[in-house]
């Protein structure tokens, strides 16, 4: 038993440098800073033979510099990345980007808002900033749908504030969903989940990742998928109305273009109505085919945008073109978020539930002891009194004439 | 799974807990009905502070302290069971932190497999 205590005491007291080594803490946390001067600073050279520091450039007011070392006398190593150098600053040039608001100057904001949605499993983690190396800011949860106002300069990350957290998410790769509705029609038959939509049906979509991802929630018969949309012929991309074509002269029809060669379907004759519903990717890479409906009919094939075929007349509706509906791919966003300020108007936070939860499994934990302490307390008292009533009662001894009798009360023997 | 559903998946893993490691007990021997209540009561103990308390590291400090704490509460729950077993338990073939060390395994594993399902 003791060793065993032992063992467990070793263990707990190894946990700490285990799960430190195992979580990666690096000896110098790198950080962003931001050149704060209004009129900007310079950036320098060490020289360890003469331990001279010799200007090697100058900074703008508000670039961004990453923090790598530190030097005595009040520089730290940074690296530029806007001239591609490392360098050496006085810390007292630099200040430290804890957090990134929107009114920053490295933030970009939204002609038109959006709605975006969490689609991690599990949630997503809210920075101060827009990049891993700054502070936790919060957790979102999936499925959370907020408006996107601001985002950083490329859009990998966009800022949330729903009045319960705000700061910085990453989007990157289908993390996050953006709400920019639109529809596609299908050049060939596709599964989406497990529903089969026909060629030239024209599917929905609500929500797409970003440009890394490539993807769009395509929905069709109630069913929905992920599918990759990004030069994708499969779908053509629709947009409100579409252009009328029409032949000069007679064209070739295809049923397919692509990089394993074309398959021909027929030809048009000269003065043949064309709508054009979207491009797609030939051979050479190039949006060089059109997948079209001829006028009064339904069925789609592509043909090659041969200018000196096809004359531009006008204009149609895509809903007159393809005779099908097509949904509304206007978007509202929710009005800007306003504080909180009365406590009847504020609902429970997942920060509320998270810690309640915990105080009630506490409670809950404290109760069980409880309860163990009382059933085996009883138990305890109701063997003790087991065990007075099983102590042997004296022999008495009678002594009769010439005879011995020996009684016992709890034994059988007699002895006469 | 939400965070804010943390209260349905609290329960749902506590009862899940206590079915697994109810039956792992009667398998490994323990049949006298007060052990595998303490083996129950021992589980109420450890089983919601375990689920709860790295969801409140998560959303105050992210989510690699969410992880270290989960490990961390894992190795206490099994010195914290193997304490209550050695102190109430009438079973005595199997030392108590075996006991702990062989049930607790056993619903963690059990969980794994069914979450994978």
């Amino acid at each position: 038993m003791k060793r065993v205590f032992r063992l467990l005491l070793i263990m707990i007291m190894v946990i700490p440098f285990v799960a430190r080594a195992d979580m990666g803490a690096p000896e110098l946390e790198l950080y962003e800073a931001y050149v704060m001067p209004e009129g900007g600073a310079d950036y320098y050279d060490y020289n360890p033979t003469t331990k001279e520091y010799t200007v090697k450039g100058h900074l703008n007011e508000g670039i961004i510099v990453m923090v790598e070392s530190d030097y005595e006398d009040g520089y730290v190593g940074v690296f530029i990345s806007s001239v591609n150098q490392n360098g050496i600053m006085k810390v007292t040039d630099i200040a430290k980007m804890d957090e990134v608001k929107p009114d920053s100057p490295y933030v970009s904001k939204e002609e038109k808002p959006y709605n975006a949605k969490v689609a991690k499993i599990g949630g997503l983690e809210v920075k101060k900033g827009p990049s891993e190396k700054y502070e936790y800011a919060g957790w979102i949860d999936k499925d959370k749908v907020f408006t996107v106002r601001y985002s950083d300069y490329d859009g990998s990350y966009v800022y949330i504030d729903d009045g319960e957290v705000k700061g910085w998410v990453n989007g990157y790769r289908g993390d996050l969903l953006y709400n920019q509705p639109s529809n596609y029609i299908l050049t060939k038959s596709l599964k989406i989940d497990n529903v089969t939509a026909p060629k030239d049906a024209i599917v929905h979509s609500e929500w797409c990742t970003d440009m890394w991802g490539r993807s769009a929630v395509l929905e069709y018969n109630n069913a929905e998928a992920l599918i990759e949309v990004y030069k994708n012929d499969d779908m053509i991309l629709l947009e409100d109305e579409v252009k009328v074509l029409k032949t000069k002269k007679t064209i070739k029809t295809y049923s397919n273009i692509d990089y394993y060669g074309d398959k021909q379907k027929g030809t048009l004759p000269e003065g043949t109505e064309l709508y054009l519903l979207g491009y797609g990717v030939d051979s050479n890479d190039d949006f060089g085919k059109g997948y079209v409906f001829e006028k009064g009919k339904t069925e789609g094939f592509w043909i090659y945008m041969d200018e000196s075929a096809l004359d531009e007349v006008g204009y149609e509706k895509t809903s007159n073109a393809t005779k099908q509906e097509i949904q509304e791919t206007t978007t509202t966003v929710a009005a800007e978020p306003k504080e909180v300020d009365t406590v009847e108007n504020k609902t429970f936070s997942t920060r509320d539930v998270v810690i309640i939860s915990a105080i009630v499994g506490v409670v809950v934990a404290l109760t069980a002891i409880v309860v163990i302490v009382l059933i085996n307390k009883k138990k305890k008292k109701a063997e003790t009194t087991t065990v007075e009533s099983t102590i042997d009662v004296p022999v008495e001894t009678t002594t009769v004439d010439n005879t011995q009798e020996v009684k016992a009360d709890n034994n059988n023997e007699e002895v006469k | 799974m939400k965070i804010s559903d943390l209260p349905l998946v609290m329960v749902r893993c506590l009862l899940l807990t206590i079915l697994i490691e109810g039956i792992i007990a009667i398998i490994i021997g323990i049949r006298n009905k007060k052990d595998i209540l303490n083996v129950i009561l021992a589980n109420i103990v450890t089983n919601p502070i375990v689920v709860s308390l790295p969801f409140v590291f998560l959303i105050t400090y992210g989510y690699k302290y969410y992880r270290i704490s989960f490990y961390v509460l894992e190795i206490i729950t099994l010195i914290v069971e193997g304490l209550i077993y050695y102190k109430v338990l009438n079973y005595k073939k199997i030392n108590p932190f075996i006991i702990s060390l062989i049930l607790n395994g056993s619903s963690y594993l059990i969980g794994e497999i069914i979450n994978h399902i």
